[in-house]
């Protein structure tokens, strides 16, 4: 008999855990007063640096200086240059 | 060309037949005749070569020494840039199996010369290892660096490690150095850095004498600077820059490195001092500009804004007239200016920078020097005159026909050799000449593009510094209207 009370009993608890309350919510909404002036500031936390000055031909010389020699050319400049 | 060559190969080998029975008698007959031709090659006057070549072979006074002139010719269509020609013949030569020893070496040699210049890198290669041991200690060198300069040309790097490896030695000092460039070029370009180095530290070491000794050392310490730069070692790199002379061509880009050595070393003042040097030269030199943009930029990091913001101001203004400049010239290059100048050097007999310059307009002439400082445009001009020189030697050849056919006939008639007639004769220089024009008509447009070109490129350089200056400037405005408001 008391295996019936025990059956009976865990049905109505499973029935209260099935039964969900319902919240209605409404949409949040913030508002600002318009009459403020629209305007941002950023405070720099540190001091911007300088912005560096590329130095093109230490970049690309390499590349250029870094040719064979030709001494036929090379007197050929030589000449030029005395010209 | 080539019929016209054969020609002449089949003649000479003619007169190299008939000759054999009295070769010491010809032998000594035509040796005066060749020696002209040699002074007339060593002191220059190679347009002058061809048209002597034809003279005395038609008059049959080269005889024992025909070989020895071809060979001449060629070498002085090579130098006057006129390359197929001068293939043309070596290759007839080699090809005729008339060349032996020393003299077939020789060919070789320069008929891989004549390769490597038209770019023809793997038929070069092929070529000059068919040269043998090469007695003259001179030529060998020479070879040597060929040797060099074709692996190189092709990327072959490891080959030219262990090419130079086993001969530098044994070439002449001048030479030598060259060879431990090429070889620390080598060794930098497949990445052995450290080896590269040491080998240019060490070509760099050695005392100069000649001027193109001294300019070679101011070109190895300028790489050497340039690297230890690269390799974020200034502090090292500032002593080879020091080493550079100040006269030299290499000082200008010295002087922008040691500059750099300092501020990448944040010692501002001193960086200032090679560049403060470098300003007051030619503004057309991009290692100029590059100073005027940097000195300022110097001012401003050490906090003097007032002087930065002058010196921006002066360099943008330097800038930007050099920007129209370059506009100018272009406009007037564009419109065949140069073409025209350096097609009047023919009437001038001479041909240097100092001549073109006089006739130049300011538009033209103001980088005329400059783009003669690159290589390409450099060897092009120098074919250029090479080719109109020859052009008008064979315009004179043509006037000089006429007066030899009385020799001509005599010859034939004498001696019974088949010599070409006059009207033959004609035929082949005005084919000769023909030829030459259109060379030269296809040069002059080479000049203009490339002129183009270059200038281009540096008006493409000076945008980008104007456009630094200007944002500095502004930055720098900004900064001094910041520190007033707050003062």
């Amino acid at each position: 008999m008391s295996r019936y009370y025990l059956a009976a009993l865990l049905c109505c608890l499973s029935l209260d855990v099935l039964a969900v309350d319902r919240l209605e919510m409404d949409a949040v909404s913030i508002k600002g007063n318009s009459e403020l002036p629209k305007s941002l500031y950023i405070v720099p936390w540190q001091q911007a640096e300088q912005s560096a000055l590329n130095g093109q031909l230490v970049n690309d010389l390499l590349e250029s200086i870094l040719t064979p020699l030709d001494r036929e050319e090379f007197l050929r400049g030589l000449v030029s240059e005395k010209q | 060309m080539r019929d016209a060559n054969n020609y002449i190969v089949f003649l000479l080998l003619v007169a190299s037949l008939s000759s054999t029975a009295t070769s010491a008698d010809n032998s000594e007959q035509s040796r005066p005749f060749y020696r002209h031709l040699i002074y007339l090659k060593e002191s220059g006057q190679q347009e002058k070569i061809l048209p002597t070549v034809v003279k005395y072979e038609t008059q049959g006074l080269l005889k024992n020494e025909t070989i020895n002139a071809r060979l001449v010719l060629a070498r002085s269509y090579q130098d006057m840039g006129v390359y197929l020609k001068s293939a043309s013949i070596l290759e007839d030569l080699i090809a005729a199996k008339v060349l032996k020893g020393a003299v077939l070496d020789e060919a070789f040699f320069y008929l891989a010369k004549n390769y490597f210049y038209q770019k023809k890198y793997a038929d070069a290669e092929n070529v000059i290892k068919k040269t043998g041991g090469i007695s003259d200690r001179g030529l060998r060198s020479e070879r040597d660096h060929l040797f060099t300069l074709i692996f190189l040309a092709q990327g072959k790097y490891q080959e030219t490690q262990d090419f130079l490896r086993d001969n530098w030695r044994n070439v002449l000092s001048v030479w030598g150095m060259y060879s431990k460039f090429n070889l620390a070029v080598a060794m930098l370009k497949s990445g052995k850095i450290d080896q590269g180095m040491t080998l240019l530290k060490d070509a760099g070491s050695r005392q100069g004498k000649t001027l193109e000794e001294l300019t070679l050392l101011d070109k190895i310490n300028q790489v050497m600077g340039y690297l230890l730069i690269r390799e974020n070692r200034p502090d090292q790199s500032r002593q080879y820059f020091e080493k550079v002379r100040l006269q030299g061509g290499y000082s200008n880009l010295a002087l922008l490195g040691a500059g750099w050595a300092s501020y990448m070393l944040k010692q501002y003042n001193q960086a200032l001092v090679p560049w403060e040097e470098l300003i007051g030269r030619d503004i057309r030199d991009v290692s100029v500009q590059e100073a005027m943009l940097m000195v300022p930029g110097v001012y401003e990091k050490i906090g003097r804004h007032d002087v930065a913001a002058e010196r921006f101001k002066v360099a943008i203004d330097y800038f930007q007239e050099e920007f129209d400049r370059l506009d100018r010239s272009m406009a007037l290059i564009k419109n065949n200016e140069l073409s025209a100048i350096i097609k009047k050097t023919v009437y001038t007999g001479e041909r240097d920078m100092n001549v073109l310059l006089n006739l130049s307009s300011p538009g033209v002439s103001h980088y005329l020097r400059q783009l003669n400082e690159d290589k390409g445009f450099s060897k092009l001009l120098t074919d250029y005159w090479g080719l109109q020189s020859l052009s008008y030697e064979l315009n004179n050849n043509l006037v000089m026909v006429n007066s030899l056919e009385p020799s001509m006939t005599s010859i034939k008639n004498n001696t019974g050799v088949n010599v070409p007639t006059k009207s033959s004769l004609i035929q082949r220089s005005s084919t000769l000449k023909q030829e030459i024009d259109n060379a030269l008509e296809l040069a002059a447009q080479s000049l203009n593009q490339s002129a183009l070109h270059l200038l281009e490129a540096r008006k493409k350089h000076l945008s980008e510094y104007l456009i630094q200056a200007r944002l500095s400037l502004v930055r720098i405005y900004e900064q001094l209207e910041k520190s007033t408001q707050n003062g």
